[in-house]
């Protein structure tokens, strides 16, 4: 694992392209965007790997894509929705 | 109301049912059962015999006893309903069968069903009060318990909590002079009986949401509704449901499943009429 991990337990769906989540205390609904980033999060991609499919599928500057995946990622872990493993923490985009 | 007489003094009793919690109200004070008989009869249910509250005056103060044992004491006596509602509306929720809990009002017409999730301070009483005085069903005006299976309603048809940011919209349902109401409401909450919104208005078990609508009160606001996405539907179902956990694996399913079983709005609002009459007009336009 050398990537951010949706965390086990972390019940989500897919509805009309957003994302709802459901972590056994809180929901948590993300638009299309956050839900690309949230899917990709296996813990085998690295933030810039997530920057890179990305920028793939939105055309959108890479600075600013950058800037929005780790403000997402930091997101997550402030609600406890990424696995604790503390590997992933050199591999957010600076 | 039903009355029996004890050893030493006539006892009566009040045997009611809220959702799957089924409780009996005892009092020896008879004014207040008089009183607590009025508030809570629109949960009566002949059958309900479980758990016991029992009421005691001592000169002016209560205690209350659940099951024999003390649950509160020295409570003023206008504050007792208050104690015994919030106490039955909590336990209500976690009684079985698990369901979906909405904190939310409801009115209905025939099978058909508005939900009004909301929370606290919102103008969900308000607006449930002014939807069953122009002429739908009450199904409640805080907790709807919905069936996670067929999404069926089941009425909890408890007085109507008025608190008082509230009670200037609503001048004749106050207590009045020189009444038991008047005796037994503190004033930052009246507990009104639904027969007094409106006589045989309780709403049909077994409805299905057509309308969902969120309403929320913002002082000086136009009366505005905005569509909301099923996610965001699934958002605001779930935020304000106090039961999410019993349902174990089947949250998202069944909130995903509520959601799209009727469209929703967020409805905002300073004037009640007007926003009485927008759930109307879209409620009209769903049926």
């Amino acid at each position: 694992m050398t990537g951010p991990r949706r965390r086990d337990g972390v019940a989500s769906r897919e509805v009309d392209g957003d994302v709802v989540l459901w972590d056994g205390d809180a929901l948590h609904l993300l638009d299309p965007r956050a839900a690309a980033v949230w899917l990709l999060l296996d813990g085998r991609r690295s933030g810039p790997d997530v920057c890179r499919v990305l920028a793939q599928r939105f055309a959108a500057d890479a600075a600013q894509l950058e800037a929005d995946v780790a403000g997402l990622l930091a997101w997550f872990a402030e609600r406890g929705l990424l696995a604790d493993d503390g590997q992933y923490g050199d591999s957010l985009p600076k | 109301m039903r009355a029996a007489i004890g050893s030493a003094h006539a006892e009566i009793a009040l045997r009611c049912r809220a959702l799957g919690y089924e409780f009996v109200i005892r009092c020896a004070h008879p004014e207040l059962m008089a009183h607590l008989g009025h508030v809570f009869g629109s949960l009566e249910d002949p059958a309900a015999d479980a758990h016991v509250y029992e009421v005691q005056d001592f000169a002016g103060w209560a205690q209350i006893t659940l099951d024999g044992a003390v649950a509160v004491d020295n409570v003023r006596l206008p504050d007792v309903v208050e104690f015994i509602q919030t106490h039955v509306n909590l336990a209500a929720v976690v009684a079985p069968p698990p369901r979906l809990f909405l904190h939310a009002g409801g009115v209905s017409s025939g099978l058909d069903a508005v939900v009004l999730p909301a929370a606290s301070g919102s103008g969900k009483t308000s607006l449930t009060v002014a939807l069953v005085g122009a002429g739908l069903g009450y199904l409640s005006d805080e907790a709807l318990a919905v069936d996670p299976d067929d999404l069926s309603i089941t009425p909890f048809p408890k007085s109507f909590t008025i608190k008082a940011s509230g009670q200037h919209l609503f001048p004749r349902l106050g207590p009045a002079p020189g009444t038991l109401a008047e005796r037994f409401t503190a004033p930052y909450a009246w507990h009104v009986p639904v027969a007094e919104v409106r006589r045989d208005c309780v709403g049909t078990a077994g409805c299905r949401a057509r309308l969902i609508i969120s309403p929320r009160y913002v002082a000086g606001s136009p009366t505005e509704v905005r569509p909301l996405s099923h996610g965001e539907a699934m958002l605001v179902l779930g935020q304000n449901s106090s039961s999410l956990r019993a349902l174990g694996d089947r949250v998202l399913e069944t909130l995903e499943r509520v959601a799209r079983s009727a469209p929703a709005y967020a409805l905002t609002f300073s004037d009640l009429g007007a926003a009485r009459a927008e759930v109307l007009r879209l409620f009209e336009e769903v049926r």
